[in-house]
This record gives structure tokens, sequence and C-alpha cells, in this order.
């Protein structure tokens, strides 16, 4: 490995960010502008803007690693377990489109559950699940640039913690999106140019697949690496619900949410998750195939961990460069969006909504900033601090987003009966049970499997139980279009000629 | 590819059909919300058009 090299392409990358970072924070004059970029962005920036929060570090080394130890088998959990949390999320598209002033998740739980108790309890938890995320993202690439810079960790998480802290809390959503452009095209290029390695040095994508069918060591027999169930390695019931899991996650993730305030339109609002699965597509089977083709080409003994790091040593000079770069821009994108809904979130919901509700704009934008910086500089602190039992809480965190989000947001949206109570008692009882089960339940069912439809039953009952919603709730969120139709997803006003 | 198990096509081709799903859904409501407008003007949907307020 280069590391004069290394260190010149980060430099230019480091720059390259907080050059953005400026040129966002110069346009953010409003609240507005900091949190949602004034409602700007079309599709050259949305469709990059999403695949690249998408494609995290746990996407790329992570996933790289379940393909070289899981083999086919890793698609139909992994893959398509996000495949169809695409499917969700971009059905419910228009529905975060009905209210122009909606800026954040617990805005749409606040009107929907006409309850303030809704907007700040959803805001809590996914302040703490968001401070999370970002907290795990910086561990992992520290580790990326320590390696990638031959400097110890503790600089590398110092260096990559001010990069993205500086061009997140300065520049708000404009930074975070340009930046997620930058980074989507790096990332892109590094994982597609592994898998194109990975093949060309195992010799195609017939010889990747022979050698996977023929792999075998102490705990694996030849075939077990094609077979669905890894050989019957693998239950059913385990493969479902951790598919369901991250398919389940991906419609309640507030920062997905926020790129449907921030297009400029509900055409674009609309469809840029669709469009957005063709690139993400490439990229999760790239992924796979660099799990794959390190699988045949590595030693039988080689540990999961090192799959993606022993493939990047057998690789030419720039471009094992080029994909720890990649890995670097992967995590970027993903905690500067993480770190910027924590922020929003902190600001609007309990500041401006529940604290201060005659705060002026420019105050708003002030507090946005400091409390992105501060949730920042929590995270690095926290990072440094170094604690194994970080992981563990985040790891609860997204079971239990899956248990406390699903099925409140989903039937909020889509069945207008749903009333304060049941949402109140929805997430709680997802909460609860799902903390219940991660520490009383057995490890081989995921939580999602009996709590999801648990608080389904429960939330139906307690809807038809109690007080219907008030008329404006229905009108809002259910209501005819005021002008032209309103087929299908949601309101959809029609500009008159 | 021809070691390929028909457990393994078929799973292939339901990754590929549901991300295929997705981009049709995507597409129903880009043509849908571009209904009447000319390839050069692409319609804003009214109250939403925010960019401008």
């Amino acid at each position: 490995m280069d590391l004069t090299l290394n260190r010149v392409i980060f430099a230019l990358y480091c720059i390259s960010m907080v050059a953005i970072g400026y040129w966002g924070y110069r346009k953010t004059t409003s609240a507005d502008a900091f949190s949602i970029a004034s409602k700007s962005f079309g599709m050259g920036v949305s469709i990059p803007l999403y695949s690249a929060s998408f494609i995290s570090a746990a996407s790329i080394l992570g996933f790289s690693g379940a393909a070289f130890a899981q083999g086919w088998s890793f698609l139909l959990i992994y893959p398509m377990g996000l495949a169809v949390g695409w499917v969700l999320l971009q059905v419910t598209s228009l529905r975060f489109r009905r209210m122009p002033d909606w800026n954040t998740t617990p805005d749409v739980f606040a009107d929907r559950f006409y309850s303030p108790f809704m907007r700040g309890w959803m805001a809590v938890f996914n302040i703490g699940y968001m401070f999370l995320y970002v907290v795990i993202g910086l561990m992992g690439v520290g580790v990326i640039v320590s390696t990638f810079l031959g400097i110890p960790s503790v600089w590398a998480y110092l260096v990559v913690g001010a990069v993205f802290l500086a061009y997140t809390a300065l520049g708000g959503m404009f930074s975070v999106a340009w930046t997620n452009v930058a980074q989507f095209i790096l990332l892109s290029i590094g994982v597609v140019g592994a898998a194109a390695f990975g093949l060309v040095k195992v010799g195609g994508v017939g010889e990747m697949i022979r050698g996977l069918g023929e792999f075998s060591n102490d705990s694996i027999n030849a075939g077990d690496l094609l077979s669905p169930t890894l050989g019957g390695q693998l239950s059913p019931l385990y493969i479902f619900g951790t598919a369901l899991g991250f398919a389940v996650v991906v419609p309640v993730t507030t920062y997905y949410h926020r790129m449907f305030f921030s297009a400029k339109d509900d055409r674009t609002a609309g469809a840029f998750v669709g469009f957005s699965a063709p690139p993400l597509m490439l990229l999760y089977l790239s992924i796979a195939v660099i799990g794959f083709t390190a699988r045949v080409l590595l030693p039988p003994d080689t540990p999961q961990e090192r799959a993606f790091p022993a493939l990047v040593d057998m690789m030419p000079t720039l471009l094992g460069a080029l994909v720890l770069a990649a890995i670097s821009s992967a995590v970027m994108s993903s905690i500067d969006n993480q770190l910027l809904a924590a922020g929003v979130m902190a600001s609007r919901d309990i500041y401006q909504k529940l604290m201060r509700p005659d705060a002026s704009p420019k105050q708003v934008q002030r507090v946005s900033q400091w409390s992105t910086f501060v949730i920042g500089l929590s995270a690095i602190a926290l990072t440094l601090a170094q604690l194994g039992l970080i992981i563990d809480i985040y790891t609860f965190f997204v079971v239990i987003s899956a248990t406390t989000l699903f099925v409140p947001l989903g039937l909020g949206l889509f069945w207008q009966r749903t009333t304060k109570e049941a949402g109140i008692v929805g997430t709680l009882l997802g909460f609860i049970g799902g903390t219940l089960w991660w520490f009383f339940g057995p490890a081989s069912i995921p939580a999602t499997i009996p709590v999801i439809p648990l608080v389904l039953v429960v939330m139906v009952v307690v809807s038809l139980l109690t007080r219907r919603p008030p008329e404006e709730t229905i009108e809002k969120f259910f209501g005819p279009a005021q002008e032209g139709p309103s087929p299908g997803f949601g309101r959809v006003a029609v500009e008159q000629p | 590819m021809e070691a390929l198990t028909a457990g393994g096509w078929a799973i292939l081709i339901t990754f590929l059909g549901v991300c295929v799903l997705t981009l049709i859904l995507g597409l129903r409501n880009w043509l849908r919300l571009s209904e009447g407008t000319g390839s050069g003007s692409p319609r804003r949907s009214g109250v939403r058009d925010h960019s401008k307020m």
C-alpha cells in the first residue's frame, strides 16, 4: 500500500468536501434552507443523495463479508430485504408530501396523531437512533482511515469527524446533498471497480459460480454456498425474519423522509426512490460479487472480516486507494444525513414546536446549526471513548425502530380510522415489546416476527374502540384533491392552466 | 452459470424483479404527475412548488 498516494487522495477528498460545505453555507440563508434546502432538489440531486445515503460502511464491509461467509443465501437475506424496503418506501413517498410545511418525521406523526406528545416522543426516539448511527459510522470509518493513511485511530476519528461535522453543521441540507452527489460517484467507481477486479481475477461470472459451488472447509460443504439456506445451516424462519427486519426499517428511516420534504415537486418526490433502484441494484450485486470472488480467491480459512481488506491488498495501488476512498465516501454520505436529521429534529421539534413556538426563523436556523454541531461533537467524543457497548445499543435500536415505527406509520398513513390513542399505544407497545423480546426472547427469532403482528392487532382494536380522528386530520391525510385528480398514493394538487 | 441451482436462479430473478417493481412504481408516479406537460416544461405540482416560494 502506497501511503503517500493514499494521503494525497484523502487530502483532496477532504478539501473537496469542505469546499462544497462552504458553498452550502453561503446558500443557507434560512431555517428551511438548512433543514430541507428550501425544497429545491430535482431528480439529479435526489437520486445520488438517496443512493449514497443508502450505501454505508456496513453495506460495503459488512455485506461483502456476509456474502463471503453465506454465499448465495446472502442475496436472499440482505439485498432482498432491502429491495422490499425500497418498494415500501416508494409506495409511501407521496404521503409525505401532503402538507407543504412538513420538515421532519415527527411533523407527520404530530399531525397524523394530533398529539404534541407524539411529536416529542418521536423526536427523542429518532434523535437517539440517529445519534447512535453517527457514532457507529464514525467508529467504522476511523478504523478504515487509520489503516488507509497509516495514522493512529484517534487522529483518524478527529480528521473524519472534523470534516463531516464542518460541512454538515455549516451548510445543512445543501452541503449534505452535494457532498453526497460527489460521494455517490466515488463510491460507485470504487465498489463496481472492486467487483470487476474480483471477476477478472477469478476468470468471469461462470468461474465465480463454479468456484462457490466447489468450495468447502471445516464448516461448509461443497454446494452449500450456492444453496438458498447455506446447505440447511440457516433456517427459513431466520432468513425470513432477518430480511423482514431490513425491509421494514427502510420506510421508517427519518433521513429518507427528509429527502421527500426536500424535493422541489411531487413528481421528483414520487419517483426518485424508484429511479434509484437500478443503481442500488447494481451496487448491491457488486458488493455480493466482491464477497463471492474473495471467497474463491482467498485461502479457505480466511476469517469473514478479513475478506474485503485481503481483496484490497491484491489490487493495484491506485485501485486500492480508490476503493478505500469509496468506503470513506460511503460512510460520510450516511452519517452526514443522520447527523443533520438529528440536528433538525432537535431544533424544529423540540426547540421550536415544543419550547419556543414564537422563535424567529433566524433563531431556529441558528439553533439548527448549533444543535447539529453539538450532537456531532458529542458523537465524536463518544467515538473516542471506544465503548464496545455502543455497538450492542445500536443493534438494539435498529430492531426497536422497526417494531416501534413501522406499524404506527403504515396504519397512520394508509388507514383513516387510526386514532391518536392507537398511535401512542402502538409506538409504546412496539418499543417495550421489542425491548422485552431483545432481552428475554429466543435469539433465533427476530423481534420483528412476533412484535409487528402484535402491534398491528392492538392498534386496530384500540382504533375501533376509541373516537374517530378529527375531520381535519382525515381531510389532511386522506381528503380528496382540491385541485385535479388524486388516484393512488396521495393528494396530487394540479397546477391550473 | 450452469452450476447455479434452480433455487439460486429463483433468488436472483426475484431480487431483480423487486428492483424492477420499485422502478415501475416510481415511473408510474413520474408519468402520472407529468401528464399534460411539454418536454421542456415539467409541471410542478401547484402548491407544492416550494422552490419558488
